[in-house]
């Protein structure tokens, strides 16, 4: 690898991730309809991943919101119905979860470790109440049916936005907000002391990342053709992500992308194959990998990369 | 006018009295030194100032203005910069980017990239940490830790610099070095309030002392005039002491 002039290795990766992501979008057009709503599902995961990942990354806060703002997402398409095409419901999804995750956010990231943790689970438990609350005392229904949208449909919806989000978190990255989050992340008062107004870059990156995984639910809501509370905020959608995230390692922006992937695929090899082992060997990987990986795969991989280098070296 | 001035600050945890109606001010291009034994409310007074807390009575001024109820990263932007004891670098980020947070985020004009990347290096410059510019700031010794914090603090542009014990647990070497520093600093147009208890430090460089002891300001002036001082000599030697030679 050290061999490779740098810009010569940049130009291969380029080329490889743009001929890599034309078969992707391609897929609809050769893959069954297995691999369509296969490859959607983790799609919907690599979102969910990577934007927890662009606010609880660099800051160390866990947030277990996301299906606080997914089931806001599912419950906008759910709402507005067939009555909006699905750009706008997509957009309108992410607003509200921004909104929500704004308010939210202005009063609970002052909470540190644990406390902001337990309340941000405690939101996916209020939001699936409330809504039970209002479809039983207002409402008088139990549940919504959605027009439902070809399953092409929601595959490239779900690619538009994981590249909107690589993009805008890679912005994030770059720019000097980027950087005051991974300052904060470490001593928020010295950030606070150094100008940043920690509160303010909090609040907004929390509701950014808010915004992605709601517009993931409104464009995956039409795919259950029926919702009610207990399938929108799914409190699965919390955790799950997380892990993905953490397993395939948080230190590099393509992490959790990976993570999200291997995890997904795994899942259902395990459910497809080994359904009555599925949760024990689940179980036993997650414990080896956070035992053993701590750093996640991309970490794993770096190490093991640096080691075989040291080898190579030693020998010549 | 003082650049920087409180009246008859006060500050309590529960029953515990950390300072006590402290009046005290800071003039342009001056280095100001506030010493006084563990625990006389030194770094509760920095903090007070910096608005880490807020005051239970009182008033602080800088540049004439209220500070009382401001908060840290406003006073920040209005040129009133600080370090930490223990110190609080990113240990995450490189030594540069430390230093960028300040210049980014610490003045309250909007800043192109290339002018905080030029403000950051010449703050690692003037602070002599431009050889460890890339490496990642957890690696740095403690004297340069200690240096890094001064170097980010200046990086905000401020007009006063407070910086609380930069001199602890450093080398004799490195102790004239941070002198030289601070003198450098307070040349540059910067008031400086330093805590200390390096009084070789405190006798040389400040202009002027201000001794704490329980919370309450017991003592000012001169430093040689504080250093023969009965009081202050009471409260660091015990009620025998003289003073020797």
């Amino acid at each position: 690898m050290a061999g490779v002039p740098d810009m010569t290795r940049k130009l291969y990766v380029t080329i490889l991730l743009v001929f890599a992501l034309v078969l992707l979008a391609a897929l609809p057009l050769y893959g069954s309809a297995y691999l369509v709503i296969f490859v959607s599902r983790i799609f919907m995961y690599v979102i969910l991943a990577v934007s927890w990942t662009m606010f609880s990354g660099p800051t160390g806060n866990i947030s277990l919101a996301a299906a606080a703002f997914f089931g806001a997402g599912v419950y906008t398409t759910a709402v507005s119905g067939p009555s909006l095409p699905l750009v706008a419901v997509a957009v309108i999804g992410g607003l509200v979860s921004f909104f929500l995750a704004f308010v939210v956010g202005a009063l609970t990231l002052r909470l540190k470790g644990i406390y902001f943790v337990m309340f941000t689970f405690g939101l996916v438990e209020l939001m699936l109440n409330f809504i039970l609350w209002w479809e039983v005392n207002i409402t008088g229904t139990t549940g919504r049916v959605v027009a439902s949208v070809s399953n092409a449909t929601v595959f490239y919806f779900l690619l538009s936005i994981i590249l909107i989000l690589c993009l805008v978190d890679s912005l994030l990255r770059r720019s000097p907000y980027g950087l005051a989050l991974r300052a904060l992340g470490t001593s928020e008062e010295a950030a606070a002391h150094l100008g940043v107004n920690v509160t303010a870059v909090k609040v907004m990156v929390f509701a950014l990342s808010a915004f992605f995984m709601g517009a993931a639910g409104a464009v995956m809501a039409p795919r259950w053709t029926y919702i009610d509370h207990k399938i929108a905020f799914n409190p699965n959608l919390s955790f799950v992500p997380v892990l993905m995230a953490i397993f395939g390692g948080i230190s590099k922006p393509y992490g959790p992308i990976i993570g999200a992937t291997i995890f997904t695929c795994m899942e259902e090899f395990l459910i497809t194959r080994l359904p009555y082992h599925y949760m024990l060997i689940f179980g036993v990987i997650m414990v080896f990998s956070i035992l053993y990986l701590p750093g996640g795969l991309v970490d794993f991989v770096q190490r093991v990369r640096a080691q075989l280098l040291e080898r190579k070296h030693a020998d010549s | 006018m003082p650049i920087l001035e409180g009246r008859s600050v006060s500050m309590h945890f529960g029953g515990l009295t950390a300072v006590s109606d402290v009046n005290f001010h800071l003039n342009q291009g001056e280095i100001l030194g506030l010493i006084g034994p563990n625990g006389a409310g030194k770094s509760t007074l920095f903090n007070l100032i910096s608005a880490a807390l807020t005051p239970k009575s009182g008033k602080i001024l800088f540049k004439g203005v209220d500070i009382t109820r401001s908060k840290p990263n406003r006073i920040c932007r209005m040129g009133l910069a600080r370090t930490f004891q223990n110190v609080k670098i990113f240990s995450n980020l490189s030594v540069l980017e430390n230093v960028l947070v300040g210049s980014f985020f610490g003045s309250s004009a909007k800043i192109s990239p290339s002018r905080a990347k030029h403000d950051a290096e010449e703050a690692l410059a003037f602070t002599g940490l431009s050889a460890a510019t890339e490496s990642p700031a957890a690696d740095l010794t403690l004297a340069n830790q200690k240096r890094l914090e001064v170097a980010r603090a200046l990086a905000t542009g401020p007009q006063v610099i407070m910086l609380d014990e930069i001199m602890e647990g450093l080398n004799p070497s490195e102790v004239s070095q941070a002198m030289d520093l601070v003198v450098r600093i307070r040349d540059k147009g910067v008031a400086v309030i330093m805590i200390e208890h390096v009084m070789k430090a405190i006798m040389h460089i400040c202009d002027r002392v201000m001794v704490l002891h329980h919370g309450v300001k017991i003592a000012e002036g001169a430093p040689v005039d504080i250093a023969s001082d009965p009081t202050v000599m009471k409260v660091y030697l015990g009620d025998h002491a003289r003073v020797v030679g």
